[in-house]
């Protein structure tokens, strides 16, 4: 078993160093920072962004953003499905209002929310917007996974609807919302630096990828993505890390 | 006051299961129905305790009575500890402290002191029942209703378990009805013992046994010759 948890990263890291590799080659191929610049160089330019002097502003907002849309994503959602869940009469009005936003293109929402709203609002409106249907689906899928066993016995026992909601389907649905937390947050790190892109706010990795992007600095561009990455990986950790906490129960 | 159903009809997708039956079940002593698969003894317990509706029948001495249950799987909440579990179904007007001492005393009664803290995934089969029984007598209910609650045990541990219902009951007599297809467990623990036939369901057979429990053996004589009628009974 040990054996072959270190093999299958050995392999991952493999898949890394092909994908470098490739990169390498390409960038020797076209031979010009302003279409592919090479790995190493790239890298430097990462690290370079670290000293960059709003470098904590950029990254903070961006951050924020995320943050701020994930919070209000988390709380409609959870309870909006609670809702619905409970509700066939709910659910068959939300199911229409969740398919018309999960099917808009982006763009669409992007555009409207330029003209709407202000700059820095457009990435966490669209960011919402992404979010709130994934999770919010996720949590109708759990409530109708909840032990009908469960439910029927707290009704015997004469629990109060308000404690059957806290103590049955909360925990119930708790995996089905952290893997809905887990899929919205990793899409909404892409909405919002698309809005940051177009909306441009003053401090944002979008803002900063757009104006690299004008002026061909393409090394910039990739290296903003690296960071971009990063701070997806980070939560979608910290969201495993809590799933772990929050689901004691099930080992 | 003992809970009568007169003249009670139900039936499930042109199925009739029951068609004008009777039963009295006596105030304070445990019933136990034999029965066939499929005669509707959970349908029975279902209309007794509101989850299920029949479809006409004349009732008595249920107004205003609270149940308790003890379902075949313990339906204990995985997310809670065994104290946990039992502190749930109780009423949010009794303050907290009566609510611990509740909650301890029917642990201590069903003998689970040690785990008190433990998630019903780290418990046997058996100790999981166990805190099922002490969750429905911890809840101040007039009726207890328990549909098979042994089943798919073994032997030993269904021993242990009539053990610890017999202990707890004799402190607190409730009015018990017991559903089982298991002759030895309506033996061991009815005072009432109802035979029914299949669907749509008549009493066969209808067998008193006085005999406390804790003094019951299944090699004694009575119970023998009880256990022979309700056979053939059941065997017709």
């Amino acid at each position: 078993m040990k054996i072959s948890i270190t093999k299958r990263r050995a392999i991952s890291l493999a898949s890394i160093v092909f994908m470098l590799i490739a990169w390498k080659l390409l960038a020797m191929y076209f031979d010009s920072d302003f279409i592919i610049p090479p790995p190493e160089k790239t890298l430097f330019t990462t690290i370079s962004l670290f000293g960059e002097s709003h470098f904590l502003q950029i990254i903070g907002a961006t951050v924020l953003r995320g943050l701020i849309g994930f919070i209000i994503s988390l709380i409609a959602g959870v309870s909006i499905g609670i809702l619905a869940g409970t509700s066939p009469n709910f659910n068959a009005f939300l199911k229409p209002i969740l398919v018309t936003i999960r099917s808009t293109p982006v763009i669409a929402i992007i555009l409207l929310a330029l003209i709407w709203l202000n700059a820095t609002s457009v990435p966490i409106f669209i960011a919402i917007l992404t979010m709130f249907p994934f999770i919010c689906t996720n949590v109708i899928d759990g409530i109708k996974s909840v032990d009908s066993h469960l439910t029927e016995m707290a009704k015997v026992y004469q629990v109060e609807q308000k404690r059957i909601v806290k103590d049955v389907f909360v925990p119930a649905i708790m995996p089905f919302i952290i893997s809905g937390a887990s899929s919205a947050m990793g899409i909404g790190w892409r909405a919002i630096i698309i809005g940051e892109v177009l909306s441009q706010p003053r401090y944002g990795i979008g803002t900063v990828m757009q104006t690299a992007q004008t002026f061909l600095n393409v090394d910039a561009v990739i290296a903003w993505t690296i960071v971009a990455v990063l701070i997806s990986y980070l939560f979608e950790k910290i969201i495993r890390w809590s799933e772990n906490r929050l689901i004691f129960w099930r080992n | 006051m003992s809970i009568q159903i007169r003249n009670l009809y139900k039936s499930f997708n042109g199925v009739i299961v029951y068609k004008d039956f009777n039963i009295v079940f006596p105030e304070g002593t445990i019933s136990c129905i034999l029965g066939p698969s499929g005669c509707g003894k959970t349908t029975l317990l279902n209309i007794i305790s509101n989850s299920a509706n029949p479809d006409r029948g004349g009732f008595e001495g249920l107004e205003n009575k609270v149940i308790s249950y003890i379902f075949q799987d313990p339906r204990l909440l995985p997310w809670k500890t065994v104290e946990e579990n039992i502190d749930f179904v109780l009423s949010r007007d009794i303050p907290t402290d009566e609510r611990k001492e509740i909650v301890s005393r029917f642990i201590r009664l069903v003998e689970l002191d040690g785990f008190t803290k433990f998630y019903p995934t780290q418990l046997s089969g058996g100790m999981r029942q166990r805190v099922s029984i002490a969750r429905a007598f911890a809840y101040p209910s007039d009726v207890i209703l328990m549909d098979e609650p042994l089943k798919g045990l073994d032997i030993k541990l269904k021993l242990n378990l009539i053990k610890a219902f017999a202990k707890i009951w004799q402190t607190d007599k409730r009015t018990v009805i017991f559903v089982t297809h298991d002759v030895d467990e309506a033996l061991l623990i009815g005072n009432e013992i109802f035979v029914l036939s299949q669907a749509p369901a008549i009493i066969k057979s209808q067998q008193k046994i006085e005999i406390p429990l804790a003094n019951r053996s299944l090699s004694s004589n009575f119970l023998k010759d009880v256990k022979k009628s309700l056979i053939s009974a059941l065997g017709e």
